[in-house]
């Protein structure tokens, strides 16, 4: 893995990293990488029938309201924000 | 009085607690008096909770009014990812260091209703990312079979504060052998149930396809009990199985599944296939079958693991953003503050996994990885399926080595993951599994095996396990 391309990853999970660490990640990534590749050559070799994902987990939706009374965790959920202001968190602006 | 703590047993404990031998104040100041002994030395607990007498005080009045049940007073300790109401969980990491749980996991309401005693909250590797907890924010724990080798992980905490003699039982979680490994490295009893039986309501997600909450324990009596008292389903946990399909068609354990080429194969220390096949000896002249099986498949289920694992976490691990709890480090905008808390904030394991998990996600990469890890998986679940056609149970080293020493695979990640080896299959197709502790090793240590059954097999790994702690002594 080239090191834009750890760059990129780093930027893309929000997560800072000094150029020791990018290169270091870099050799990391590709000795996993080498040894997960075997999956690829384990799944052709599967047939679809086996593959099936007849007992794999499927998601369980359920409707998007709230499920909990209002205002009995308020306090607690407040307290644990970094940054607070009343019952608002606070955060640095969006825009 | 003065309480055996060594040998003591829920059961017996109980016993004790219900004639007055001794009260479940007595009780918990006994362990309180160990930890302060220990604890400094050994780093099991990260916090011991202050109210552990009150709880105990509420255990004895459960006594006296005739509503105690059979954990009601019994010490126990937490790993530092599930949540207790009013305490900080952590999850090893400074990432959330400071976060105070709002509400109480269901293991944990559930053992607080038994008038259980919650000792304090263990230490972990950091996020559950390790197999020694050498990653944890807290600094790591000491084995206490022997002082200069971890405990294992992620769980080294949970099992170091019992096998200290610290707390009687540890709640714990097992996401690739979290659970069974560090048992397995300090001489204790260790389950993974089946997937969709404990809830994990209340517990940090790492990856929430193979995550499950168990218990480590002294012996299997003590697994099976409190694998009982939360074998329960849970409308807050949405992969909680209902009971009525909690079945497992098998009843007895006959024929016993041996994978000879896999526990023969490579990176397996010698003294471990030695004691596999003394096991197997004892098991035959025990009365029981032991049948050669072969799992082409399984045999690729850390790699299946190392896909979906990371795939999952990447996911899971977003919510950590410094805006709602937990550490946050001021940025010069918004996703300065992101990028600078999570990379103060997570370890050094955990930020390689999220990327990892990241880019195997990523268009162009998903097919490859993460679609071929899902149909391997489903693969291995049929193969497994087809074995216990024909064997109850199948038997494997916990792990392929014995308990090493203290940054011994810090800097080679690769053989730090190949500890999970025989671990990961049971998270990655959901059947339960249980480490037991088979024999003395060398330096102090004890040897392990493990026994794998079908979806809602656990009375077979009880029964199995207990038939092992008679002849394998």
């Amino acid at each position: 893995m080239t090191l834009p391309e750890v760059q990129k990853l780093a930027d893309l999970i929000r997560i800072d990293m000094d150029q020791a660490e990018l290169e270091s990640v870099a050799r990391d990534m590709d000795a996993v990488l080498a040894y997960v590749d075997q999956i690829r050559a384990v799944a052709a070799s599967i047939s679809e029938a086996d593959g099936n994902p007849e007992l794999t987990l499927t998601n369980v939706m359920r409707a998007d309201t709230g499920t909990l009374p209002e205002g009995v965790y308020t306090d607690a959920v407040v307290a644990n924000a970094p940054e607070h202001d009343g019952n608002f968190i606070k955060v640095k602006k969006i825009l | 009085m003065k309480i055996n703590l060594q040998n003591l047993t829920i059961e017996k404990a109980h016993t004790a607690l219900l004639a007055g031998e001794y009260s479940a104040v007595e009780l918990a100041q006994a362990y309180l008096n160990v930890i302060a002994e220990k604890n400094a030395d050994i780093n099991a607990y990260v916090e011991v909770y202050t109210d552990v007498l009150e709880q105990a005080k509420h255990a004895e009045e459960m006594f006296k009014n005739g509503t105690a049940t059979i954990l009601t007073g019994i010490p126990i300790s937490v790993k530092d990812n599930m949540l207790v109401k009013g305490k900080e969980s952590t999850g090893g990491s400074d990432i959330l260091k400071g976060h105070i749980s709002i509400y109480d996991g269901t293991v944990i309401a559930e053992l607080k209703k038994a008038g259980a005693v919650l000792l304090g909250r263990t230490n972990m590797d950091d996020s559950a990312m390790g197999s020694s907890t050498e990653t944890s924010c807290y600094g790591p724990t000491k084995n206490p079979l022997a002082l200069d080798r971890v405990p294992g992980g992620s769980s080294g905490g949970p099992v170091a504060s019992v096998a200290m003699d610290g707390a009687l039982a540890a709640f714990a979680s097992d996401t690739g052998g979290s659970i069974r490994q560090p048992a397995a490295y300090t001489g204790l009893v260790g389950l993974k149930p089946t997937y969709g039986t404990v809830s994990r309501y209340g517990l940090m997600a790492l990856a929430s396809s193979f995550d499950q909450i168990g218990p480590v324990t002294k012996n299997v009596a003590d697994t099976e009990i409190l694998f009982n008292a939360t074998n329960i389903y849970d409308t807050m946990d949405s992969t909680s199985v209902p009971m009525e399909k909690r079945v497992c068609a098998k009843t007895a354990v006959k024929k016993i599944g041996i994978p000879r080429s896999w526990v023969n194969g490579e990176g397996i220390e010698e003294s471990i296939k030695k004691n596999f096949e003394e096991t197997c000896t004892k098991l035959k002249d025990a009365g029981y079958e032991l049948v050669d099986i072969e799992l082409p498949l399984t045999e690729h289920s850390l790699a299946v693991y190392y896909v979906i694992l990371p795939a999952e976490a990447s996911s899971n691990l977003a919510r950590y953003d410094g805006m709602r709890y937990g550490l946050s480090l001021p940025g010069k905008d918004l996703l300065d503050t992101y990028k600078k808390t999570r990379g103060v904030g997570f370890g050094k394991e955990v930020r390689r996994r999220i990327m990892l998990g990241t880019y195997v996600l990523s268009h162009g990469y998903y097919d490859a990885y993460y679609g071929s890890a899902v149909k391997v998986q489903n693969a291995i679940r049929k193969e497994l399926a087809n074995v216990f056609e024909k064997v109850d149970v199948i038997m494997t080293p916990t792990a392929p080595t014995l308990a090493f020493k203290f940054g011994e695979k810090m800097n080679d990640p690769m053989a730090m993951k190949l500890s999970d080896l025989f671990t990961v299959p049971a998270n990655v197709a959901g059947i339960p599994g249980i480490s037991i502790p088979s024999g003395k090793a060398e330096n102090n240590l004890v040897h392990s095996i493990q026994f794998m059954a079908p979806h809602y097999g656990e009375n077979l790994l009880f029964e199995i396990g207990k038939k092992c702690e008679e002849i394998l002594k």
